[in-house]
C-alpha cells in the first residue's frame, strides 16, 4: 500500500491514538523512510503531546519557585 | 492511618489555576468551569486521606477533574434543552486539503522546528500554546484534550463526547493538524533565536 503524505498526515494521528494495523504501521514506516516531511510531522504531532504534559504542569513550577524557594523543583516529566 | 500532611487546601489552591484553564477548554463556560473545579477540589479534600503519593497531587487532581467533566456532559446530554454544541463543520478535514498538492504531497514543506522542548519551559510558549488551544471549535479541543491530557482512549472519548469513531477521529486529527500549524505560526516561525537553533 502507497500513501501519500495527506493519508501519511492521518497514520500519524491513528498511531498516536494506538489504532493502526499491521498493514497500515507498514505502509506508515515505508512512506517514512522516504519522506523528510512527514518524519517532521510525526516528529512535530509527537511534541504536541509533550507540549500538553508540560502545559498541564506548568504553574506549579512557577508558584512553587516563589512558596519553596530553596527546595528542589519538581521533576519535569 | 494519617492524613497525608502534603495535602491541604492551600496545596489544593496552587493547582486551581490549571485545573480551571482544563475545565474552561473543555467547558467552554466560566461558571461551569468554576463549578467543576469546586466538585473537583472538594471531592479531593474529602478523599486527600487515601491519595497515596503515588502520582503527583497534579495528576491525581486531573484524574479527579476528568470523572467531574465527563459527569458534567452526561448531565447535560441527560437535559436535551441544554444540548452540547453541534459538531458543525468539525466533522470536516477539508479545511487541511490546501496544504497538499493534487497528488497528496505537501504543498509546502513543514518548516523544521529545531529542538522544540527547549520551548517548554518557556512561560511565553505557554502563552502561545493557550492561544492555539482557545483557537480550537468546542468539541476539538474536547476530544483534544481526553486524549492527550485525561489519557482516554479513542472508543471512550466518542462515547463521552456522543460522536461516532469516524467524527471522533476527525477532531482528534483537527487538533492536532491546527495546533501544528497554530504553533509553527505563533512560536517556531516567529522565534528565530529558539526556532531555528540547531
Amino acid at each position: 500500500m502507497r500513501v501519500t503524505c495527506k493519508q501519511a498526515s492521518h497514520l500519524i494521528c491513528a498511531d498516536l491514538d494506538g489504532r493502526l494495523r499491521f498493514s497500515q504501521r507498514l505502509a506508515l514506516r515505508l512512506h517514512l523512510l522516504a519522506c523528510a516531511a512527514c518524519v517532521r510531522v510525526k516528529a512535530q504531532m509527537g511534541f504536541l503531546r509533550r507540549a500538553m504534559t508540560a502545559y498541564v504542569n506548568q504553574d506549579s513550577h512557577a508558584v512553587q519557585d516563589k512558596r519553596d524557594r530553596g527546595k528542589a523543583p519538581p521533576e519535569a516529566h | 492511618m494519617t492524613q497525608n500532611p502534603a495535602i491541604d487546601t492551600a496545596e489544593f489552591a496552587r493547582h486551581r489555576p490549571v485545573l480551571y484553564k482544563l475545565a474552561l477548554l473543555q467547558l467552554r463556560n466560566n461558571e461551569e468551569a468554576e463549578d467543576v473545579v469546586q466538585e473537583t477540589l472538594a471531592a479531593a479534600l474529602q478523599g486527600a486521606a487515601g491519595f497515596q503519593g503515588k502520582s503527583a497531587v497534579r495528576t491525581w487532581l486531573v484524574g479527579i477533574l476528568k470523572h467531574k467533566i465527563i459527569d458534567h456532559f452526561r448531565r447535560q446530554r441527560a437535559q436535551p434543552e441544554i444540548a452540547l454544541d453541534g459538531l458543525g463543520d468539525e466533522t470536516s478535514t477539508g479545511d487541511f486539503d490546501a496544504l497538499f498538492a493534487a497528488d497528496g504531497h505537501y504543498a509546502e514543506q513543514p518548516a523544521p522546528w529545531g529542538n522544540p522542548d527547549a520551548a517548554l519551559t518557556e512561560s511565553r510558549f505557554q502563552d502561545a500554546l493557550q492561544r492555539c488551544l482557545d483557537g480550537l471549535p468546542p468539541n476539538t479541543a474536547r476530544a483534544f484534550v481526553m486524549r492527550e491530557v485525561m489519557d482516554m482512549d479513542t472508543d471512550d472519548i466518542c462515547k463521552e463526547l456522543a460522536v461516532t469513531a469516524t467524527n471522533c477521529w476527525v477532531l482528534l486529527y483537527r487538533a492536532r493538524m491546527s495546533l501544528r500549524l497554530c504553533l509553527e505560526a505563533g512560536w517556531f516561525a516567529g522565534e528565530p533565536a529558539k526556532g531555528k537553533s540547531r
